[in-house]
Parts: C-alpha cells; structure tokens; sequence
C-alpha cells in the first residue's frame, strides 16, 4: 500500500468531478479526495441532456475528453443521458493516472506548519490517513444532505433538487400534474424518447429521507400520468449566487467545459472566461 | 474507557475519560443495508431503543441502490414478507423492476413505525471499549461536520465489509488461505430494456478492498468496463456505491466452515438458517482448498443449494460483548462466506439479530447469555429462523427457471448417473464414501467395463474421488486427450473435464504424471493445441472481461496439481522455483492468457497473482 504518510502533494481536491480532474491533469502529484464511489457527482446526479454539437472543448484535455467519449460512441444522436459520461470518465482517469481515492471523508484540515504544509486527517477504506499537502482546494459546493462540511470554504449560494426519472406517454398531462404537485420543480427532457426528469426543490426539508416520503405520498395522491423509473442517489446542487475562486461542476452544463475550466484553474488561476 | 481505532489498517488504541455522549441507545446498528434496516426494525419493535447509522443517504443497500434482485432467492418467511407486499402495493407508480425504489420507501415507513432513529451520512471513526477492552461501549462518529460519541448497549456491525469489526480488537482474517484475496465488491450497471430496469454486475476482480488506493483503482477499472454493455439497452446509470460481497471475517465464538454444510455437521445453537449455493466468484479455483475442489471442480456441484445452519456464536467476537455482527461479515471462512449473502438471507439474519440483541439488553450485551428458549420462540413466531426446515441439498433455480429437485448422497443409489453427462452427485457421493471399498470396487468394475467414453471417464472421477489410484490410467487418457466435454450438472460455472481430471491428479498423481503436468505447464507449444483456440465454453465466464479461459483453467489447475505431487513426491522445488520465475520474467503465459491486458487490469492482476503464489510455494 502507498506511503502517504511521507508524501507531500502538491495539491489536495477534495470533491471529484471534471473541473477536479482538469486541475490534476494541469497540476501533477495532485490527490483527488472523493466520498461517494463515482468519478463524477454532480451532472451523474442531474440526469440531464449534453448537445455535442453545441460544444467546443477549449484546452488540449477538453479534445481529448471529447475524444474519449466520441470514441465510446456516446454521441450516437448528438445527446446522451449524462450517466453514461461517469463510465467513459473512469477510462479517461486511468488512462491519464489521475490519483484518485474514493469513499473517503475529510476529519480534519491543519493550518500551514512552518514548512507550508497543510495535513488532513482522512477517514478512507484503510482506515484514518494522513495526508500532506502544499495546496488544499474545497471543491465540493454547498450541498444540504450530500457534503458540505465546512460552509465558510462554499462557493456560494446554491439551490437543491432530488431529481426522478420518469416515462410517460402523456409527457404534458404528466407535467401539468407535476408542477402542480411540487412547487418550483423542473420538468424536463430526459435523454431517449419518452424518459423525462423532474428536479424538485428540497431545500425545505431538513431530513432527506423524510423528504423521500413526503414526495412519494404527495406522488401517489396526485396521480400523475406517468411511471417513476428511477430516484437519483441523492441531490444536485444549481448555483444562485457564483463567487470567484476554483470553478466547481455544477457551474457548468456540459462536462467538456468544466474540465476545460478545471484545467485552466491550474495554469492561470482563472477558470475559461 | 478505551478508543479503539482503525488507522491505516493497524488498530490503535487509547485511553479517554468517559466522553459526553451526543446520543445515547439500547441497540446501535451500523449499515442499513439488507440486514441493517431489518436488524434495527426488529429491535426496536421487540422493545429496544435502536439507532441506525448509514454512511450513505438511503436504506436498502445495493438491493435498492443497486437495483440487485438477482440474488433474491433463499428462505420466505419473516417482516420482509409484509414490507415487499407494501412495497408491491406501490408498484403502479413505478416502472416495472423499478420497484426497488418503492421498497426503500417502503423500509424507511417501516423504521420510522418502529421509532427507529436513522442518522443518514453518519460513519463511526472509532469503537469505544470498557477499560478492559472487552466490552463495546459506543462509537465515535462523525457526520461530515463534526465528530461525537454515541453510547450504546449493543453495537451490531451491519456493514457487510466489518466496519466496525476492523476497529476493535478482534482477530480478523480476509480471503482465502492462500493469500487472502478475495473478488469483493461488484459494479452495477443499469440498462432500461423494452420499458424494463435491469441491471449488469460487473465483478471488479481480485481486490483488496482495505487499500484504499487498489479500492479506488478497481472502481475506476469496473466503471471503465461498464461501457462494454453499453448498447444492451438503454443505459440508466451506475450504481452509486459497490455491492460488497466478502470483507474480513473474524474469530468468532463460534465458527461456521464450509465443511461443516457440505458434511451435515450442526451447531448446538444457530442463529438461523441460510440458504445458498457455495457462490464463490473469480476463476482461480486452482487455488482453493481441497474438499472444496473436490465439490467445485471434481465434483461440479458449484450451484447445488443447501441449507446452511448459521451459529449464534458466529456474530460474536471471540471474548467480547456488546458487539456482534449482522449481514455478510460473520465468524466464518471465505467459502462459507460465499454462501451466506444471499438478500432474504441477509433480511432474516437481520430480524434474528435484532432480535437476539434486544433479548441480550437482559443480559448486559451478552448474546451468548441470552435464553435461546425465549430467542427460538420469537424468532420461530416472526418466521425469520427457518423458512424451510425440510429443504436439503437441491438444484434450485432463482426466479423459479425450473422446478426445484433434491438431492441424497448415497453413491450405490447414485450411480447411474456416472452415464449421464450430470455426474456431480454420484462424483460426490463416492467421496463422502471413499472408506467403503465395496463401492470403489464396484466402480472400478464399472469403468473397465463402461461401453462409453462418458461412462468410463465418469467412473474415473468418482473413482478417483474416493482415492482409488486405479483410477490413475483414465485420468491420464482424459488429460492427455485435452478432453473438452462440458459438465451439466448445473446452471452455470459448470467444469472443463480436463480441468477436473488434472485438479484431480494434484491429489492422487504419481512420480509418472510430473512430465505430463510440465508439459502443459511449461512448454509454451501448448497454446498451440487446438482447444485454445476453437472450443468455445458453452457457459458464461462473464465476470472479468476478455481472456483465454480454457487454457486459464488448464494452465493453472496443471500449475497447482504439479506443486502438489513435486511436495508429495519430495522432487526439488528450487527446479520448480525456477521455472516458475522464468514464467513471470518471459511474461508468454500472462499473454496468452489475458490476451494483452495491461498491469493492474482485472485478469492481469489474476494470473500475475497467481504466478506469484506458485513462485511463494515453491521457494524452500
């Protein structure tokens, strides 16, 4: 098993994603501190369609992300549900040697020693680590039941949603019913014909399961005219309010510009403009 | 009171002072997985004032995250019967299969009816202990913002992979004998499929879960090859944590082995009563001990079912109370581990540990001091000990493919299907009947008499199962031949009967059978052999992705055979050693086998590891 112990990385992301690995590929002997088990955790939760014809990667490593997807064949209609990304992001990390740990959770973060040196005290699958590092980056947003474990470090305001797949054949009769049921809920395309997503606001609960009952009893006595195909894993976070700093996923609609972003970051300390 | 905690897989310790505690309880369960959620339901209902803790933000595990429904077969009987039906009510709402989701909603009414208190994102980081270490006190956790202690009677390590287990001070054990590996956690990939929900497992190979750095290589790695479904269907998503299926197991009480379910031996008090086949993943089984082999691979009843008497004392750890263990990880070894883990099995293993908890609150956390009288009457009245008490050993067929059909182990009985290309349980027979050689005889008649080669080669292993070297010439004739028959015995992970041939001369061979074993092994002209190339297995190795399996199978039960009968013959290993090493420098095999997989892929990983091993064994 690695030495972490006395090892000193450059840079520790806490919080995966496109702009996270942007920034390792930029900056090498960068650690990537993930606490789910997906690559990518913020257009994974969404659901929502990418065009590839409305996007043009903008750095060496956006083309060949780009690549990488094209050659997975996950442009076949131009769209494609987002999911699919994670699997073709795994095969680009690898294929880069992106250094990634995932199911992890930050205990703790010390202040600079003398030397510069920031430790963090990570839970992981082995156990407590400790980890060094010249340069931390809190990428993870300001979540309500996911993670945000340090408010001051958030990037700002942001709303949140729990989105359901759905199929319906009566796509208007089912959202009518919808947005009449969940105030200020989203009702949209999904990828393939007749999928369909609703994101539905939660930041009125304080209890995410609670609230997975609370819509589920509010669902069963509307009636919508339409079959749930699947609960997303947990919430998404949409910015209201950006402040500057490292630029994180949800800032963005595509993949391809958030690892553009990530990687500039590291070069300039701007994200694209 | 002494903090015990897991630090980069050392266990440390330290004495504190008695903490504040955040929250206090009777039952503290960790996981609400499959056992988890049932274990804390029945507790609670049984009196106990319980506490769940969850690492991520759902209930249900991989069967409701992971849309795993594969696995559902194993004993009714117990509360998950009324939580699917409640679950099934709500299936109008849901896309067929999809219903996974309506039964995480359905499990978390059934906790908040029980006054189950859910902490969703909580993980513990440490297990407190009395001063003498010997009684679990509580926990230290953590919710992302802040860690606290959590004071308990009775923790129940839920977790499938020994969480908590891993933070005290117990002796854990992981993996086989051999070299502790194990093929731990799948992937789950979801497709939709004419308006249908299922899903793809996509084993990560041999894994140690505990390094997080090989943890998180191998996710990437399964992730990666989840794209090789892509076009099945469409595709919905991955699952967003890995179905643990092994982690550490411990020493317990008490000990449930895999010998004692495949030889009928009983413990004086059980928990309940699993129901499974041996479901052992990854493909080296040259590697695994003998008696399981010689069912497995000589044999070739890897899918026969059985019910498997789980020992109370087996969520124990040996001297401690106050902790036990619901789920996957127990006091167990890694075969019967594999048979253990089935989803109702994990439902009903839970309600009887929640059970049996709330019972140990009488007895200050002491489940070995509960009265098993009182434990049998609940856990018999709520239906969640044994489902099945007249099931034996059978072929089942999840989803009920076909009808279910018994099994008896009585090898005169069983003979006739020495004729048939199903042998498996006259092989089997004939070796739990080895002593008798009344039998051997009468095999040995038959073979030297059978009219076909499928009857002579059939007596061969039964034959040669009982430890009858006259087996000895047909054994040879099969290998020799490069026999490519298929077995039928079962549903899948049926056996190569040279593969079986050449496991079997690992344990009967002679001085004579080296040459041939180091021909298959170490002239590389074997791959030249037409069965490398042409034969196509007609079952499915789907686990580990694209690679020579036939030769993978051949080449490394010669591999293991030769070890054997090189210490049993005393020849010189340093010459093995060697030969051994020029395999793993010239890298000829590995490529053949794995047909240009890079380093730390799966079926690289596999068959480098196993060169390895034989290097190990082979070094006096």
């Amino acid at each position: 098993m690695k030495d972490y112990q006395n090892n000193v990385y450059n840079t520790i992301i806490i919080g995966s994603g496109y702009t996270s690995v942007g920034y390792a590929l930029s900056n090498k002997n960068t650690l990537i501190l993930e606490q789910s088990e997906n690559a990518d955790t913020t257009f994974y939760l969404a659901l929502t369609n990418f065009n590839v014809k409305t996007v043009t990667a903008k750095t060496l490593v956006g083309k060949e992300l780009l690549e990488k997807f094209s050659s997975h064949n996950l442009f076949k209609d131009g769209a494609q549900c987002l999911n699919a990304f994670e699997c073709a992001l795994c095969d680009f990390i690898l294929d880069k040697g992106v250094e990634i740990l995932f199911k992890t959770r930050v205990l703790s973060i010390s202040e600079k020693d003398n030397n510069g040196i920031i430790t963090l005290t990570v839970l992981t699958v082995s156990g407590i680590q400790t980890l060094k590092t010249n340069k931390l980056i809190d990428a993870r947003y300001c979540h309500k039941y996911n993670d945000c474990s340090n408010e001051q470090q958030s990037k700002g305001d942001c709303k949140n949603f729990w989105t359901v797949l759905l199929m319906t054949d009566n796509p208007d009769v089912a959202k009518q019913t919808l947005l009449n049921t969940f105030n200020g809920a989203i009702f949209e395309n999904a990828y393939f014909e007749g999928r369909y997503a609703l994101h539905i606001p939660i930041d009125n609960f304080n209890d995410f399961n609670q609230m997975k009952i609370e819509v589920f009893d509010k669902w069963t006595k509307a009636k919508p005219d339409c079959k749930i195909l699947y609960f997303a894993p947990t919430t998404f976070a949409v910015p209201t309010v950006v402040k500057n700093g490292f630029p994180i996923d949800c800032e963005f609609d595509n993949p391809i510009s958030a690892i553009d972003s990530g990687y500039n970051y590291a070069l300039n300390g701007k994200g694209v403009e | 009171m002494i903090l015990f905690v897991n630090e980069n897989n050392q266990i440390k310790s330290k004495k504190i002072d008695t903490p504040i505690f955040k929250y206090s309880c009777d039952v503290l369960v960790v996981g609400a997985g499959c056992s988890g959620v049932y274990c804390a339901i029945s507790s609670a209902t049984e009196g106990a004032n319980v506490i769940l803790l969850e690492n991520g933000n759902s209930v249900g595990g991989m069967h409701t995250e992971g849309n795993v429904h594969g696995y559902y077969y194993g004993f009714n009987g117990g509360t998950f019967e009324q939580i699917d039906r409640d679950a099934k009510d709500l299936a109008d709402n849901f896309v067929d299969s999809a219903v996974k989701d309506a039964k995480q909603i359905t499990m978390l009414k059934a906790l908040k009816n029980a006054n189950v208190t859910l902490l969703t994102n909580h993980i513990p980081v440490g297990l407190l202990f009395d001063d003498n270490g010997k009684k679990a006190l509580g926990v230290l956790a953590t919710d992302g913002d802040t860690t606290f202690y959590i004071k308990s009677t009775i923790c129940v390590d839920a977790t499938s992979d020994g969480y908590l287990i891993k933070n005290s001070p117990t002796k854990v054990y992981q993996g086989r004998d051999i070299d502790g590996k194990t093929v731990p956690f799948s992937v789950i990939s979801n497709y939709v499929w004419n308006n249908i929900r299922c899903g793809v497992n996509q084993d990560a190979g041999h894994v140690n879960q505990y390094d997080c750095q090989d943890f998180s290589n191998k996710i990437l790695f399964a992730h990666k090859d989840s794209i090789k479904h892509f076009g099945k269907g469409d595709f919905l998503n991955l699952a967003n944590r890995t179905g643990i299926r092994e982690g550490v197991y411990f020493e317990g009480e008490n000990t449930l082995r895999y010998t004692d379910v495949l030889l009928n031996e009983l413990p004086e008090k059980a928990l309940f009563w699993a129901y499974s086949d041996l479901d052992r993943h990854g493909n080296d089984r040259a590697l695994d001990d003998e008696i399981f082999q010689r069912w497995w691979v000589i044999s070739n009843l890897a899918t026969v079912t059985m019910p498997i008497a789980v020992p109370l004392g087996s969520i124990v750890p040996k001297g401690i109370t106050g902790l036990v263990t619901a789920g996957r990880c127990l006091s167990i070894d890694t075969y019967a581990q594999s048979a253990v883990r089935m989803i109702r099995d994990m439902f009903r293993m839970g309600e009887c540990v929640g059970i049996a908890t709330a019972l140990a609150l009488k007895t200050n956390g002491d489940i070995m001091k509960i009265d098993y009288t009182e434990y049998l009457k609940k856990v018999n009245a709520k239906g969640c000990f044994n489902g099945a008490p007249d099931r034996k050993f059978g072929f089942d067929y999840p989803g009920k493919q076909k009808p279910y059909k018994s099994i008896e182990f009585d090898a005169f009985n069983n003979l006739h299907l020495l004729e048939t290309e199903t042998p498996g349980v006259a092989i089997w027979s004939c070796y739990l009947e080895r002593d008798n050689q009344t039998l051997k005889d009468t095999l040995y008649n038959l073979m030297v008499n059978a009219k076909t080669d499928l009857h002579r080669y059939n007596c061969a292993l039964a034959l040669g199962n009982a430890g009858d070297t006259r087996a000895l010439p047909i054994i040879r004739e099969i290998i020799n031949n490069r026999d490519c028959f298929y077995f039928k015995d079962c549903r899948r992970s049926n056996q190569f009967r040279s593969a079986s041939a050449i496991c079997l001369l690992g344990f009967l061979g002679q001085v004579q059978d080296v040459k041939m074993l180091e021909k298959i092994v170490f002239d590389n002209d074997e791959f030249n052999n037409e069965i490398y190339h042409t034969l196509q297995p007609n079952y499915l190795y789907y686990k580990l992705g694209d690679r020579n399996f036939v030769y993978f199978d051949i080449w490394t039960h010669a591999s293991t055979s030769l070890v054997k009968l090189y210490k049993k013959l005393n020849l010189p290993l340093k010459k093995l050693n060697e030969k051994f090493t020029t395999v793993k420098n010239d890298g000829i095999v590995v490529r053949y086998i794995t047909q240009g997989a890079k380093p730390n892929e799966p079926s690289y990983d596999e068959i480098t590891g196993f060169i390895n091993i034989m290097i190990n064994k082979t070094t006096e």
